[in-house]
């Protein structure tokens, strides 16, 4: 017997309206991160960084908690994952590295005296936080299983911090809007000027003048897009043009708003132009319209299906540069389309080696020039064998493909071996990218969204030829500890 | 008849849930905890149900008490959480002054029928009983209840379902069952007489065939 409507409410529903997840997530990564960093750098001066991890299991009584952490270095980035220094007896704050000492992270259980455990709240965190976590995590385990990174905090020049925002959607269908307001129209000159602003031309007078029509209209984006141009914004400035986003961008997305999850989409300068979207099984056809529907897709220059989402193809997405995760279906449905796209990197996660075939036999993707593959496509036997490969400026497949390379001609296209985010459905982590032609494999790393331990690199590593030098090049996010690099060419080379 | 709860797969949406459960077992049991799908009360059509505690169509939870009065018209609920403004005798009184109530699920300290005390009171008015053997481990482990209420609650006659999985004796866990679960020989016995009963351990780590291997321990 199915209950009844009345009185419904999940135990973190307070917690769970748009508006407040969205201010949640504003003050996480705006002021509750910044402020807990500061702590940390008062207590050990020689913290640089603050990662913040969120992770969800239940609580002793099965109830739904998500739980936030903080994971300090003395580096540009932290490591991650976070492993604890093992035999810590005594915490020396002010140690100072003797030569050859490695630099140190400290977490809540190896860095008490300066990293706390952080109370803020179990059941709040849920319906703002979810969404970023896999659904693995239990009591039982440990922070490198649990925990995904959400946001890092640096030492900028200035003494305080700047915060970063890592995290990725894992579980969309936990982030879908409540609120669903009547779509405001987009005329032809609206239209027109987004398409400029999507196709790179006169970005920014077409915002101006796109701000200006608004305004003339009395239409509130006209508003958000002006505070949104205006350089050197006050605190106030800012908080006004969120409060304003917050309060009515849903109506500004056309019948894409269905399908964009609350942490979905970035606004640049105060327009869409990145939109990660999941589409629900039961909603494939009315993703169709959205699909054609400029109203939304006007500006967009990336697109991303999110785990478990449907897939369509439409003519609104044209002008669309990064497009993607595509399966067989949708790539065939890509290719076979009237309408032209502007697809400059494309992924693919196709089942079907022989769909991989599709790309060569379309000729509407003039401007392809990257290639993102995985799934059982994903393999250089397959590659070999795509016509318009040595056309394309680089094709990156999943890091353990590493093993099947062999050295080829010093030709393009160059190829990038990344790991692959099963959670998020990236090729997110650690990566190694070949040229043949300086004979060099250089490494890099994105912080935090895949499990980057290192054995999966090694074992990559091991399979590139003796003739190769390893070269790894650390970035924004990769700090490595010096002697992790050592270690890393030392291993090399036995 | 097995069946398995939805919580098994908690946050998945609800359809993707039950098509994954429904392969496995008898039935599926509607619990709170997954995400809304569109039309899924048409959709659980496809397999026996029944329903739990705070499950909703609409939402992700509904709320189940308000006070000694209850919400909802599921199957089996949890029944009332203590606190310091709400008291296990209150409870009492308003059963015995008639509220209405539906099958009651065995809890842990911290819940109305928390220990062996309270599952006697319940046992001597003839209320239907869900017996989650985990919630009982823990309070045999907590030293609430004794061995003549645990007999008496085996043989009670008013058992309307069984609920399984496994814990540490101190936290409500969820955690898959082995051989040695406690309870889970008499929850055999009952399933084999007709009873249902609930396999309700989180699924969500495990491979097909470390699934199928769970529900084969209560169909052994």
């Amino acid at each position: 017997m199915p209950p009844p409507d009345d009185d419904e409410k999940w135990w973190c529903e307070a917690f769970a309206g748009d508006g407040t997840v969205l201010a949640l997530r504003r003050h996480t990564l705006n002021t509750r991160l910044r402020e807990e960093a500061e702590r940390i750098a008062k207590r050990w001066s020689a913290c640089r960084s603050v990662l913040l991890g969120v992770a969800q299991y239940w609580d002793d009584q099965a109830n739904d908690e998500v739980h936030v952490d903080v994971f300090a270095s003395d580096r540009n980035t932290p490591d991650w994952p976070h492993f604890h220094i093992e035999n810590e007896d005594e915490e020396d704050l002010d140690h100072q590295l003797v030569p050859g000492e490695s630099s140190r992270d400290r977490c809540r259980y190896c860095g008490r005296s300066a990293v706390d455990y952080l109370s803020w709240g179990y059941g709040e965190l849920v319906p703002a936080f979810e969404a970023y976590c896999h659904e693995r995590g239990t009591q039982s385990s440990s922070d490198h299983e649990n925990v995904r990174p959400y946001a890092i905090a640096r030492k900028n020049e200035r003494g305080g911090f700047d915060v970063e925002h890592v995290g990725r959607i894992v579980r969309p269908w936990l982030d879908m809007p409540g609120d669903h307001p009547d779509p405001l129209p987009l005329d032809d000159t609206a239209r027109a000027l987004l398409e400029k602003i999507a196709q790179q031309q006169d970005v920014h007078a077409s915002r101006h003048i796109l701000a200006d029509h608004w305004l003339e209209r009395g239409d509130l984006r006209g508003q958000y897009l002006a505070l949104a141009l205006h350089e050197g914004g006050s605190a106030e400035v800012e908080e006004q043009q969120f409060t304003l986003w917050a309060e009515h961008h849903r109506a500004w997305l056309g019948l894409l708003a269905l399908f964009l999850p609350r942490g979905g989409m970035d606004f640049d300068r105060g327009v869409l132009t990145r939109a990660e979207v999941y589409v629900a099984k039961e909603r494939e056809q009315q993703f169709r319209r959205a699909a054609d529907d400029f109203q939304a897709l006007a500006a967009l220059e990336e697109l991303r299906f999110l785990p478990g989402s449907r897939q369509r193809i439409g003519h609104a997405m044209q002008h669309i540069a990064k497009l993607g995760p595509l399966a067989d279906d949708a790539l065939f449905e890509l290719t076979i389309a009237e309408t032209g796209f502007d697809v400059e990197e494309l992924e693919l996660d196709l089942q079907e080696p022989s769909s991989l075939e599709f790309l060569d036999e379309a000729n509407n993707l003039p401007k392809l020039r990257k290639l993102r593959l995985r799934g059982e496509a994903a393999s250089l036997e397959a590659i070999g064998k795509l016509k318009r490969a040595p056309a394309l400026e680089l094709i990156e497949l999943p890091l353990d493909r590493l093993a099947t390379w062999r050295p080829q001609r010093a030709s393009s296209p160059r190829l990038r071996f990344t790991q692959l985010d099963a959670d998020a459905q990236r090729l997110e982590g650690w990566s190694v990218a070949l040229d043949v032609a300086a004979q060099t494999a250089t490494i890099e790393r994105t912080v935090a969204t895949a499990d980057t331990q290192l054995e999966n690199l090694w074992s990559a590593v091991a399979m590139i030829p003796a003739s190769f030098r390893i070269e790894p090049r650390p970035g924004p996010q990769w700090d490595p500890r010096p002697d992790l690099v050592e270690a890393l060419i030392e291993r090399r080379q036995r | 008849m097995l069946f398995l709860a939805l919580s098994s797969l908690q946050g998945r949406p609800m359809s993707d849930a039950f098509d994954e459960l429904a392969a496995l077992a008898d039935g599926v049991q509607l619990t709170p905890g997954n995400h809304p799908t569109e039309n899924f009360a048409a959709y659980t059509s496809r397999a026996p149900t029944r329903t739990h505690h705070g499950f909703s169509f609409h939402a992700r939870a509904a709320r189940v008490w308000n006070g000694s009065k209850l919400l909802v018209g599921s199957d089996s609920v949890h029944p009332p959480e203590l606190s310091s403004g709400y008291e296990s005798a209150e409870f009492f009184r308003e059963v015995d002054e008639g509220a209405q109530l539906t099958c009651l699920e065995t809890m842990y300290p911290g819940y109305v029928l928390g220990g062996g005390a309270e599952l006697e009171w319940a046992m001597s008015r003839r209320l239907s009983l869900a017996v989650d053997v985990s919630h009982l481990y823990i309070q045999k482990s907590r030293g609430v209840i004794g061995d003549a209420t645990l007999r008496r609650l085996f043989d009670y006659l008013h058992v309307a379902e069984v609920h399984v999985s496994a814990n540490d004796g101190r936290r409500d866990q969820h955690a898959p069952i082995e051989a040695n679960t406690f309870g889970l020989e008499w929850a055999r016995e009952r399933e084999r007489a007709g009873t249902p009963v609930v396999l309700e351990c989180y699924l969500h780590r495990m491979s097909a065939d470390q699934r199928r291997r769970q529900v084969a321990l209560l169909k052994e």
